[in-house]
C-alpha cells in the first residue's frame, strides 16, 4: 500500500515538472494586451455593434499584422449591453475587468457607459466612448468621449432652427434616455436663450418604429420647427411618418446614418443636422487609407462609428502602448494605460484624425473636432453652414 | 383638441385592426391546441424574411411576397407542430415544458436569422408610401392597407370558420376537445390545420407590418406580445373576442395619448389588460367557467 502511495507521488511530481518545463504558455498569450469592448450587440441598436466592434477589430488586425507593438499583439473581447441595457453592460464589464482582466474598454451608449464607469475607476482601467452622447458623460474619471456630445452639438440645432428657420415654437422628440434626455436639456436650454418655445415634449423607446401618438401630439402643438434627440435608424423611421402625417415643419437633428436614409428615403429630403460628420468620400489621406481598408476588410463603406472605433484602437490606444511598451512598462498592467492617458491629457492629447483635420480630447473627457451644418440633399449630406468659434457661419 | 383626438381614434382602429389579426392568428392555435406558442413571434420573422429575399433579392412582385410568407409561414409553423410540440406531447410533457421549448425555438431562431441576414433592418420594397388625409386624420398609404388587408382576411376566416365543415370541427374542438373526438373529428389533424392557417395568417400580418417597419430579426415579439394581450382581452376560444380585443387595445394604446406622452402606449395596453382580467377573468367574450 504505501510503495503504490509513494509511486502515485513520484508520477504525479515528474509529470508536474514536465509540465511545467515542457508546456511554457504560448508566447502570444503572455504578451497580448487584451482590448475590451461593450457594445450593443443584440436588440434593435446591433447594427451599432457590428459596425463599431468592426472598427476596431480593423486596426488590431492591421497592428497584429505589423507584428504588433514593441512586440505585442492585440486581441479584443466583446460584451453585449444589448442595446443600452445598463446591468447588461455592468455584467460584461464584471466579466471583462475580473475574469480577463482588461485594462481599457471601448463601450457605447450613455446609459451603459454610466452604470459601467465606476467599476473602470475602481480598477483603473481606461475608458472610451465612441458612441454615447448623453451630456452626463461630462467630467467622469477614466472615461473619455470620441464623440461630440448632445451638450455640444444640440445648442447648434437650437441656433439654426431659430435663425434660418425663424422658429418660434419648436417641439422635440427624442429617445427616453441619457442620451435623448440630455438633447432635449439642450434644446429646451438653449431655446431659453434664443427666443423660442418648447411646445412639446415627446420621448420615445430606443428602436421604436410606430411613432403615430408621439407624432400626432406634436402636430396638434402646432411647431414651427422638430428637433429630434434620436438616433440610427430610427430617425429614418421618424421622418418617414411626419413626413406622411401630414408634419410640414423642418425637421433637424444630431444624427444621420447611411441606414436611415435608405430607411426614410425622399422624406429625409431637408432634414438638417448639427454634427461632428466624418464623410468616407472626403479626400484626407487618413480618411482614404482608413475606408479602402474597411472596404477591403468588409465590403462594405464605413459609417462614422467604425470610424470612432477604429480611432480608439489606431489613434488613440496605440501611441499609449508604444509609450508604455518603449519605457519597458507592461500595458496590460491595471492603471498602466489609464495613467499613460492622463500624462498625454496632460500634455495636450491632439492627433490627427480619420475624419479629416485634428481632434483633441480635452481632460474633462470632451473632445474637439470640426463640426458642421448638415443638410440632406437628394440622398447625401451637403454642408450648409461652418461652426467657428461657437456661432454658424454659412458656407 | 378634437383634431388630435380624431387622428388618435384613426391610429387606434388601424393599428387594432393588424393587433385584431395577429391575436386571431395566435388565438386560433391557443383555443384548439393550449400550446402557449411564443414560436409564433419567429414563424413571422420568418415569413417575413422569406418575403424580403423574394422581393428584395429575386425581385420577385409584392404580391407573390405576400402570398410566399402565408406559405413559409404555414409550412413553418407545420414544421414546428411536427418537429418539436408533437414529440413534447407523445412523452406526456407538460404545459410549462411546452412553453419552454417554444421559448427556446423563438430564442434559437432569431440568432439564427442574426446570423444569416444581420443586425441591419431589411426594407420590403414594391409599395408606395405617401400620406393620405381625410379632414383632420392623416395616415399612410401603408396603414391603409393595413386596414383593408386585416378586415378582408379576418371576414374570410370568420365566413370559413362559421360555414364549413373544416371550421366548425376547429370551433368544435377548441369548445371541448373530447366531445370532439367523440363526434369522430381527430384533434390531431385539427392541431395541424390551425397551426397551417394561424401561421399563414401570422406571415401575412407579419409582411404587412414590414412594409412599414422594416425586417429585423427581432421584429417578431412585439406583434404576438400585443397578439396575447388582444386574446386574454377578448376571451381565450373566441374569435370575435379576440379581434374585439385587438381593436380595444390598439385604440387604448392610440386614445391614451390624450392625456399621456405617446411613450406610455406599452404600459397602458398593460393596464387595460389588467384591468380586463380583475373585473372579467374570462375575457370580454370569453366563456365564464366554474
Amino acid at each position: 500500500m504505501k510503495q503504490t502511495r509513494l509511486w502515485t507521488w513520484t508520477c504525479l511530481g515528474v509529470f508536474a515538472a514536465w509540465a511545467a518545463v515542457a508546456s511554457p504558455l504560448p508566447v502570444e498569450a503572455q504578451e497580448t494586451v487584451k482590448i475590451g469592448m461593450i457594445l450593443a450587440m443584440t436588440g434593435p441598436g446591433a447594427f451599432y455593434g457590428q459596425v463599431m466592434s468592426r472598427g476596431a477589430q480593423l486596426a488590431v488586425d492591421q497592428i497584429n499584422k505589423a507584428g504588433g507593438i514593441g512586440g505585442r499583439r492585440l486581441q479584443i473581447l466583446i460584451e453585449d449591453h444589448k442595446s443600452g441595457d445598463a446591468d447588461a453592460g455592468v455584467t460584461g464589464a464584471r466579466k471583462l475587468l475580473d475574469v480577463d482582466k482588461v485594462p481599457v474598454i471601448l463601450t457605447s451608449y450613455s446609459a451603459p457607459t454610466l452604470a459601467i464607469q465606476p467599476l473602470a475607476v475602481e480598477k483603473k482601467v481606461l475608458l472610451l466612448n465612441g458612441g454615447g452622447v448623453g451630456s452626463v458623460l461630462v467630467g467622469k474619471a477614466t472615461l473619455y468621449n470620441t464623440r461630440m456630445l448632445s451638450s455640444q452639438t444640440a445648442p447648434f440645432v437650437v441656433q439654426w432652427a431659430t435663425g434660418r428657420v425663424k422658429a418660434k415654437r419648436v417641439a422635440t422628440l427624442f429617445w427616453n434616455d441619457a442620451a435623448g434626455q440630455g438633447v432635449n436639456a439642450a434644446i429646451k436650454e438653449t431655446c431659453s436663450k434664443f427666443g423660442c418655445q418648447v411646445m412639446a415634449e415627446e420621448p420615445h423607446d430606443i428602436g421604436a418604429k410606430n411613432y403615430s401618438a408621439q407624432l400626432a401630439r406634436i402636430k396638434a402643438a402646432r411647431p414651427d420647427a422638430l428637433a429630434l434627440g434620436t438616433f440610427g435608424d430610427d430617425v429614418g423611421y421618424i421622418l418617414t411618418q411626419a413626413r406622411a402625417y401630414g408634419i410640414t415643419a423642418p425637421i433637424l437633428g444630431v444624427e444621420w446614418t447611411p441606414n436611415a436614409q435608405k430607411i426614410g428615403g425622399k422624406a429625409m429630403e431637408g432634414y438638417t443636422i448639427a454634427v461632428d460628420r466624418f464623410d468616407p468620400a472626403s479626400g484626407d489621406a487618413k480618411t482614404k487609407a482608413f475606408v479602402d481598408a474597411y472596404k477591403a476588410a468588409y465590403g462594405d463603406v464605413p459609417e462614422f462609428y467604425a470610424a470612432n472605433y477604429y480611432e480608439h484602437v489606431e489613434y488613440i490606444l496605440r501611441p499609449l502602448l508604444k509609450r508604455i511598451v518603449d519605457r519597458g512598462g507592461d500595458p496590460a498592467k491595471a492603471g498602466e494605460i489609464l495613467g499613460e492617458m492622463e500624462r498625454a491629457l496632460s500634455a495636450k492629447f491632439k492627433f490627427g484624425s480619420v475624419y479629416g483635420g485634428d481632434m483633441q480630447i480635452h481632460p474633462d473627457g470632451t473632445v474637439s473636432k470640426p463640426l458642421g451644418v448638415y443638410e440632406v440633399k437628394g440622398d447625401a449630406l451637403t454642408l450648409v453652414g461652418r461652426i467657428v468659434e461657437g456661432k454658424i457661419e454659412s458656407k | 383638441m378634437l383634431a388630435l383626438a380624431a387622428q388618435l381614434a384613426a391610429n387606434g382602429l388601424i393599428t387594432g385592426s393588424l393587433y385584431a389579426l395577429l391575436g386571431v392568428s395566435w388565438g386560433l392555435i391557443f383555443a384548439t391546441t393550449r400550446i402557449f406558442h411564443f414560436a409564433h413571434a419567429l414563424t413571422l420573422t420568418v415569413a417575413v424574411y422569406a418575403a424580403v429575399v423574394a422581393v428584395d433579392r429575386w425581385g420577385v412582385g409584392l404580391p407573390a411576397g405576400f402570398v410566399l410568407a402565408a406559405a413559409v409561414g404555414c409550412l413553418f409553423g407545420l414544421a414546428t407542430e411536427r418537429v418539436v410540440y408533437r414529440p413534447l406531447r407523445r412523452v406526456d410533457a407538460t404545459q410549462l415544458n411546452i412553453f419552454l421549448a417554444s421559448l427556446g425555438l423563438l430564442i434559437a431562431g432569431e440568432s439564427a436569422i442574426l446570423i444569416a441576414f444581420g443586425p441591419q433592418a431589411r426594407e420590403l420594397p414594391g409599395f408606395p408610401i405617401s400620406g393620405i388625409a381625410l379632414g383632420p386624420v392623416a395616415f399612410t398609404t401603408t396603414e391603409g392597407l393595413w386596414l383593408l388587408a386585416s378586415w378582408a382576411l379576418l371576414l374570410l376566416l370568420i365566413g370559413w370558420l362559421w360555414w364549413t365543415r373544416y371550421g366548425r370541427a376547429i370551433r368544435a374542438v377548441a369548445s371541448n376537445r373530447e366531445l370532439a373526438q367523440c363526434v369522430g373529428i381527430d384533434p390531431e389533424r385539427i392541431s395541424l390545420l390551425v397551426f397551417a392557417v394561424g401561421s399563414a395568417l401570422v406571415g401575412v400580418a407579419g409582411t404587412l407590418l414590414a412594409l412599414r417597419d422594416t425586417a429585423s430579426p427581432t421584429i417578431g415579439v412585439q406583434p404576438v406580445l400585443a397578439a396575447f394581450i388582444a386574446v386574454f382581452l377578448g376571451g381565450i376560444g373566441s374569435v370575435l373576442g379576440a379581434v374585439l380585443g385587438g381593436l380595444i387595445l390598439g385604440l387604448a394604446e392610440n386614445m391614451g395619448a390624450l392625456v399621456l406622452p405617446g411613450h406610455w402606449q406599452g404600459v397602458i395596453a398593460f393596464v387595460v389588460l389588467f384591468l380586463v382580467l380583475i373585473f372579467r377573468p374570462s375575457g370580454l367574450l370569453g366563456v365564464r367557467t366554474r
